[in-house]
């Protein structure tokens, strides 16, 4: 019998900025789309954006203190934060987001993985518990693709949105709800233009201000990004789920990144997933990249939608590309004050 | 619905018809793309979808509005001709690379 710790998901929370924008909302109403032609591509009908001035990290931090509460307030001695949108290009943004938290000196540090980026740093976070190394760890993915979004490019404006999720892993036992079972990461940077900013960054500094707002903001191209999507998440899952020995349809709750709902169809019905076992909010909530796991999974905590135990499977894929996935069980979350 | 489709134009036909609600009497293999309102996402779809049926690699940049079923279908026997002794979801798994599975 092996006695090294796993970790265990005790905490959980989010945060999602308070101006909603719908589809027919401005600046999406003076795009060249409608309602109708959004919905059916993407399955959004809304998406939360930041006000001006409001950063990731204030998201982080708020999500971040929701689910510290959950947890009973640890000690937490390693903070992951996954972004796309760090409050600057340097320093990392988890160290303030720390220091905001009152926890002090711990170590800190940002994971840049795009849409993926809280699969990588849940895996992170797994990885110092597993090894001894960190008994809690605080795993934080937020984002602001607003203030990347060009606000006239219907491929971008429509789908991308603000929000954070956290989690507190601790370490436990695998017999536990919330356990982490097992998490697999994968990249391809030969398709690294599926989602790119081309300038602000040491390939394109532009010191000297030639770059458009579009050069500055998220560029995707879209139909590209929908195929590799759907092949590395349903690989991803497969493989990952023939690792743990889990028939698909014992999983009971299955998140994918919400890209898309299209994207998202297609995975489950090529991995197997039974209907009742999906869960999202891409509806209500957009495409908020690395946030997205997390805050699908706060609102069922909050709901309390999915039995403590049940067989979960989280599945992303982002720019980079980067792909991940999380067999874990379901946790057991309890209110403190 | 997979295994009882004797060609790639039938499975094709018969998707299309399932996926998007469409009479199959009027998916002939001259029909394009264009012409049954399908949108660029809804190729792509089926693109992956018959990549992954025929464990085939189909290369979706390749799509187009004025591409017939036929045509289409010829893309499929063309790749499974090709198709190497490995198959495309084993090619897929072999580039996953697990992190960590509890023992």
């Amino acid at each position: 019998m092996s006695h090294r710790p796993v970790s265990v998901i005790s905490g959980v929370g989010s945060c999602l900025p308070g101006r909603v924008i719908g589809n027919r909302d401005e600046p999406l109403a003076s795009l060249d789309t409608t309602d109708e032609w959004i919905r059916s591509r993407t399955g959004i009908e809304s998406r939360r954006w930041v006000e001006p001035g409001t950063s990731t990290g204030d998201l982080a931090v708020d999500a971040a203190r929701s689910a510290l509460r959950r947890a009973g307030r640890p000690v937490v001695d390693l903070v992951v934060l996954a972004t796309t949108t760090p409050d600057h290009h340097s320093p990392a943004t988890a160290p303030a987001v720390a220091a905001r938290l009152g926890l002090g000196t711990v170590p800190a540090f940002d994971v840049s993985a795009a849409c993926s980026g809280f699969t990588y740093a849940l895996a992170a976070g797994d990885a110092w518990v597993r090894a001894g190394t960190a008994q809690c760890v605080l795993v934080v993915a937020a984002e602001t693709l607003s203030t990347i979004t060009d606000p006239s490019d219907r491929g971008t404006a429509v789908v991308f949105a603000d929000g954070a999720g956290a989690v507190v892993l601790r370490a436990g036992s695998s017999h536990e709800p919330g356990a982490i079972v097992a998490t697999s990461l994968g990249s391809d940077g030969t398709q690294d233009d599926l989602a790119v900013v081309r300038a602000g960054g040491s390939r394109w500094p532009d010191h000297a201000g030639e770059s458009s707002l579009a050069d500055r903001c998220l560029r995707m191209r879209g139909p590209q990004m929908f195929s590799h999507a759907v092949r590395r998440m349903t690989a991803s899952s497969r493989a990952l789920l023939e690792e743990v020995g889990w028939p698909v349809d014992s999983v009971g709750a299955f998140i994918g990144h919400q890209a898309n709902q299209r994207i998202l169809d297609k995975v489950a019905d090529l991995v197997g997933v039974r209907a009742e076992a999906r869960f999202g909010n891409i509806r209500e909530v957009g495409n908020t990249s690395s946030a997205s796991i997390p805050l699908v999974m706060d609102d069922l905590v909050a709901r309390q939608a999915v039995t403590p135990g049940t067989r979960t499977l989280f599945t992303a894929f982002g720019g980079g590309a980067t792909w991940g996935s999380v067999a874990l069980s379901w946790p057991l979350i309890k209110e403190h004050e | 619905m997979t295994d009882s489709f004797t060609t790639p134009l039938s499975y094709i036909q018969n998707y299309l018809a399932a996926a998007h609600d469409l009479p199959l009497a009027d998916l002939s293999g001259t029909r394009t793309f264009e012409s049954l309102d399908l949108d660029s996402i809804a190729q792509v779809e089926m693109f992956v979808t018959i990549s992954d049926h025929y464990r085939i690699h189909l290369d979706d940049s390749l799509a187009s509005a004025d591409m017939t079923l036929s045509q289409t279908a010829e893309m499929v026997e063309q790749a499974l001709r090709e198709r190497p002794a490995t198959s495309h979801r084993d090619s897929a798994a072999e580039t996953h690379a697990p992190a960590a599975v509890r023992p």
